[in-house]
């Protein structure tokens, strides 16, 4: 820009400066020049067959436009132009020749399509250097859809570069389907770009077609879709890189990229990265903001490596992270069997644990494999096994299907300890919850005569911080050590169902050591700051009450549902679960992963309108991988079940921490 | 590349100039009509094609009523009375009763066009009472672009409601707005090349089309209502077929048997090939692909049946198929057939 200011200056000084007509026709002609110079590579493509609608639009089915970008056939276009994925393509060459042509690869970051056509020595456009595209500067976007002889031409400036996270130039030319596909092209007739609809919000092919012809046009820069051009052309499919890390905070521009959590099995969790980690460079471009990162990454593609610098604990390091297209959902491989549970103890590392198999499930893997109650687990194909936590963390590594050898020790029918060696083929998710489970015995009974401490039973109180009420119940067994599940109840709005919920629960509280709580809403219903009440309000019960953090769980019901299902997906390392009576979920779980457990029981009443809404959800949670199980109950879903349902309610908190 | 050095430096000049558009913008008027029922904006814009106040504007509905109100430019209020119109063109003339207005002059059309058709890349400048944000005395509208295409807007599968059936201008500014139909487009020193279209959709493409009717088309029109010589509708259409017109042929005429047309984009394959038929000699095979019928792209089984309907007797007919990953043209000589007289429509 520099050199043409100086000719400006020069041309202004000169006598016979040209008038601003002559300037104007005179850019009338460089237009025209423009586009007659890279006219012969731009090319029409029509598509037969296919869809109608796609997104909930409307699918293009005129013609559309591409580019050629090797002299032997191939030809770049838009993938939006195939949304309706057609039977049959066919290219108009600007000669008249018709050929038919082949997708080769789509690249779903960029939204690319690469054709083939079984041609020779086509005219390729001339491509701008990335250094030579200048905002401010004119940009003609071109297109082949309106007319077959001439392209069609709409002018306006270069608006921006490194748009869309890095991805495209954006224009106020009109783009539209009239030449998505076309070239975005500079006055000396080179192409500088390739137009696509293309969003920063949203990753699907029809992503911001609703701005065509409002002055934001996009163009993928020309030289970026040269450099993909390569493994395209071997019929690669492109498609954006991920690294599997979630960050806490969603404030692209204002919060630092922590480390929230790593994906089971993603490329980040092998590189190592841990949680906390603080990312402070991608690509050697410095990282202060989510969304500089986010700019970093929208540029790259699965099978592209990512190089970050973090810090962890003030400590840099460097990792290289390959990226890659889809992490898997993460499907917990299990055996079917509990264990029994050692009480919580202040000094629990002092005292060795004995892994001793409470419950096998009934007709699962473990029952088939040999595993008997009484059990002691020693290792692993191998590897001993000190506690519940390196048990749990050996199966993790296992897949569905894989067999695992269990070293036992068990009681022969002398009544002597010898060591037994079963195999056991895990299962994925979800695992049927048993219809039938025996109840925790006591470590010791309590009986008569005995220093019986007061059980608590049912109690109203207030929370010394908010001074905000609840209600509880606490059972006798609450006063030991033996570690208790937890339901935080939330009511539905405007009917704390106090009387209900105890009926219902009680019986189960105290033959499965399960306390209850129920805090109540302020005014009618709940708002977003009960979310830190409710926290609040377990770590309180937490510090008073041996509660088992493997099995706090949330129950709502009918409106309260998306309440207890949000705070569960929300602090998947504070609560294990959620029980949904007669309502869904707020939106979908996170991936479940060995940080986020999730366990989700959802009861359907048959009678109610809800209901077939609600087996839709079950049916996609387990496509997820989910652990899911549904409890079917009569009525109309108003009044709160109990009888069987509690039972099974019961039973169900119980196994949260099978293996 | 010099002109590209020089051409830098001048971007941010205006396209027009101050003193072209002040001598445009007189010829323009502000017409209200009919609508505002059905939410049917009610107003047009229209430009002055002589002094003695003829006015040129798109035939819509706002011209329901026969009697519109016509503001100038400087605020001045008339009646207008619909002298004709030409729904064919879309094109409706209005007359008020002044004299020694400005106006464009349309010429005579048998003496040459003095409306050179503008090519693609051309600068324009649009005028139009879009919106109506113009009130009183307030001149319309002007924005600028340039023209992006000069094509027809195809009228087949109705992709396009518009009835003009000839080349227009497609422009790159956005014109389609309620109101700015009967407006004009100009070249940035001032010359006219088109009245602003109807807002239409393409159907094809699932867009608004911004298009304005080039003038050299409208031309006769304008003089013959002008002068009283206006002969009624003529058919401008001459591909379209009267509405309830039996199809001449079917594809079993050329020995071409279909695959059963189940969904509307079934696409338009060759199930069987009648022995001894011209298709036959021809070289089809089963499981070609149709996709050409002459130079229409057939997207479906339908639209096939419906181009080979409307063939004429007698002639040739090229066909162009797939098979395999190849394009193969052919020619079929089309059966000579007398078309049954067309039942009259009641």
């Amino acid at each position: 820009m520099a050199m043409a200011q100086t000719e400006t200056v020069v041309v202004a000084q000169s006598a016979d400066a040209p008038t601003q007509k002559e300037l104007e026709l005179a850019e009338e002609r460089v237009f025209r020049l423009a586009t007659s110079l890279i006219a012969p590579s731009i090319v029409r493509i029509e598509t037969v067959g296919g869809l109608d609608e796609v997104d909930g639009i409307l699918a293009v089915n005129g013609s559309t436009t591409g580019v050629i970008v090797g002299s032997d056939g191939w030809i770049v276009t838009s993938a939006f132009n195939f949304i309706s994925k057609p039977t049959s393509i066919l290219i108009t060459l600007p000669d008249g020749r018709k050929f038919p042509a082949k997708l080769t690869a789509t690249d779903t970051l960029r939204m690319l399509a690469l054709l083939k056509i079984d041609a020779s020595e086509l005219p390729t456009p001339i491509i701008a250097p990335p250094e030579s595209v200048e905002v401010g500067a004119w940009a003609l976007a071109l297109g082949r859809s309106l007319s077959p002889d001439q392209p069609s031409v709409s002018i306006g400036v270069i608006s921006a570069k490194e748009r869309v996270w890095g991805k495209a130039i954006q224009t106020d030319a009109k783009v539209s389907p009239v030449n998505y596909g076309g070239p975005l092209i500079d006055l000396e007739g080179r192409m500088t770009g390739l137009l696509v609809p293309l969003s920063p919000q949203s990753q699907t092919v029809s992503a911001g077609f609703e701005w065509y012809d409002s002055g934001i046009g996009f163009a993928i820069p020309a030289a970026d879709v040269m450099q993909a051009l390569p493994r395209m052309q071997a019929g690669e499919n492109l498609r954006p890189g991920l690294m599997g890390i979630s960050f806490a905070g969603n404030d692209l521009s204002g919060d630092a990229p922590v480390v929230e959590r790593v994906r089971f099995q993603s490329p980040a969790s092998a590189a190592g990265i841990l949680v906390n980690d603080v990312i402070v460079a991608a690509d050697n471009i410095p990282i202060a903001r989510l969304g500089n990162l986010k700019h970093v990454l929208g540029r790259k593609y699965a099978g592209d490596q990512l190089q970050l610098k973090i810090l962890r604990k003030n400590e840099p390091q460097e990792v290289t992270i390959p990226l890659v297209a889809e992490i898997p959902p993460w499907d917990e491989a299990t055996a079917g069997f509990l264990l029994k549970r050692n009480s919580l103890s202040t000094n629990a590392e002092s005292e060795p644990e004995k892994l001793i198999v409470r419950a096998v499930f009934p007709n699962s893997p473990a029952m088939s494999g040999g595993l008997l109650a009484g059990d002691e687990i020693l290792a692993i194909d191998g590897e001993s096994v000190p506690t519940a936590d390196s048990l749990r963390k050996l199966l993790d590594r296992r897949k569905p299907g894989d067999q695992p050898r269990f070293t036992l020790r068990r009681q022969n029918q002398n009544n002597q300890p010898e060591e037994v060696q079963v195999s056991i083929t895990l299962t994925g998710q979800p695992l049927p919850v048993p219809g039938e489970l025996p109840a925790i015995a006591n470590d010791k009974p309590l009986s008569e005569g005995e220093n019986v401490p007061k059980a608590k039973g049912r109690f109203l109180e207030k929370l010394a911080v908010n001074g905000r009420e609840y209600w509880g119940y606490a059972p006798a067994s609450a006063t030991g050590k033996q570690p208790h599940g937890l339901i935080v109840w939330l009511h539905p709005s405007g009917n704390s169902m106090e009387a209900a919920v105890l009926k219902s629960l009680k019986v189960e509280c105290d033959r499965r050591q399960i306390m209850l709580v129920g805090p109540k809403a302020e005014g009618k219903g709940w708002t977003p700051e009960d979310v830190d009440f409710v926290k609040a309000l377990v770590e309180h019960l937490r510090s008073e009450y041996p509660i088992d953090p493997g099995r706090i769980v949330v129950m709502g019901q009918t409106d309260s549902t998306k309440l207890a299902s949000f705070l569960v997906f929300k602090d998947p390392a504070i609560y294990r679960g959620a029980i949904l009576v007669g309502g869904p979920t707020a939106g979908q779980p996170p991936e479940r992963d060995p940080a986020a457990r999730l366990h989700l029981n959802l009861t359907i009443p048959e009678g109610s309108r809800t209901a077939d809404g609600l087996k839709k959800l079950v049916e996609s949670l387990k496509k997820q991988k989910s652990a899911i199980s549904t409890i079917f109950v009569s009525g109309d879903g108003s009044e709160f079940p109990d009888g069987a349902w509690a039972e099974q309610i019961g039973i169900w908190i119980d196994q949260i921490d099978r293996f | 590349m010099s002109i590209c050095f020089l051409l830098c430096g001048s971007q941010l000049l205006p396209a027009a100039d101050d003193e072209m558009i002040a001598e445009v913008q007189p010829k323009l008027v502000k017409i209200f009509g009919a609508g505002g029922l059905r939410n049917l904006y009610s107003y047009n814009t229209g430009f002055l094609i002589s002094s003695e106040g003829h006015i040129a504007t798109i035939w819509n509905h706002v011209l329901d009523q026969n009697a519109v109100t016509v503001i100038l430019h400087d605020g001045r209020r008339y009646e207008g009375k619909v002298l004709g119109a030409e729904p064919g063109l879309d094109l409706a003339i209005v007359k008020i009763d002044e004299t020694q207005l400005e106006h464009f002059e349309i010429g005579d059309p048998s003496s040459g066009s003095p409306f050179p058709l503008a090519a693609p890349g051309t600068r324009i400048v649009a005028f139009s009472n879009m919106f109506k944000v113009a009130t009183g005395d307030e001149p319309v509208s002007v924005i600028q672009g340039v023209i992006a295409a000069r094509t027809k807007l195809p009228t087949r599968r109705g992709a396009y409601e518009s009835s003009f059936p000839g080349e227009v201008y497609v422009i790159d500014a956005i014109t389609n707005n309620p109101g700015a139909g009967g407006g004009i487009v100009t070249t940035v020193d001032g010359r006219l090349l088109g009245m602003i279209g109807k807002e239409v959709k393409n159907a094809d493409l699932n867009t608004w089309v911004n298009y304005a009717i080039p003038i050299s088309h409208l031309q006769q029109a304008m003089t013959e209502i002008m002068t009283g010589n206006f002969r009624s509708s003529k058919n401008t259409d001459d591909d379209k077929k009267p509405a309830g017109q039996v199809p001449l042929f079917h594809s079993t005429d050329f020995g071409i048997v279909m695959l059963p047309n189940v969904v509307p984009r079934t696409p338009a394959y060759v199930d069987r090939i009648l022995p001894g038929s011209a298709a036959e000699v021809a070289g089809l095979k089963p499981n070609d692909l149709i996709l050409f019928v002459g130079d229409e792209l057939i997207q479906s089984c339908g639209e096939f049946l419906d181009q080979i309907g409307r063939l004429e007797s007698g002639g040739k007919v090229k066909l162009i198929v797939r098979r395999e990953n190849v394009l193969i043209t052919t020619e079929l000589p089309i059966p000579r057939k007398s078309r049954p007289p067309a039942k009259p429509l009641r």
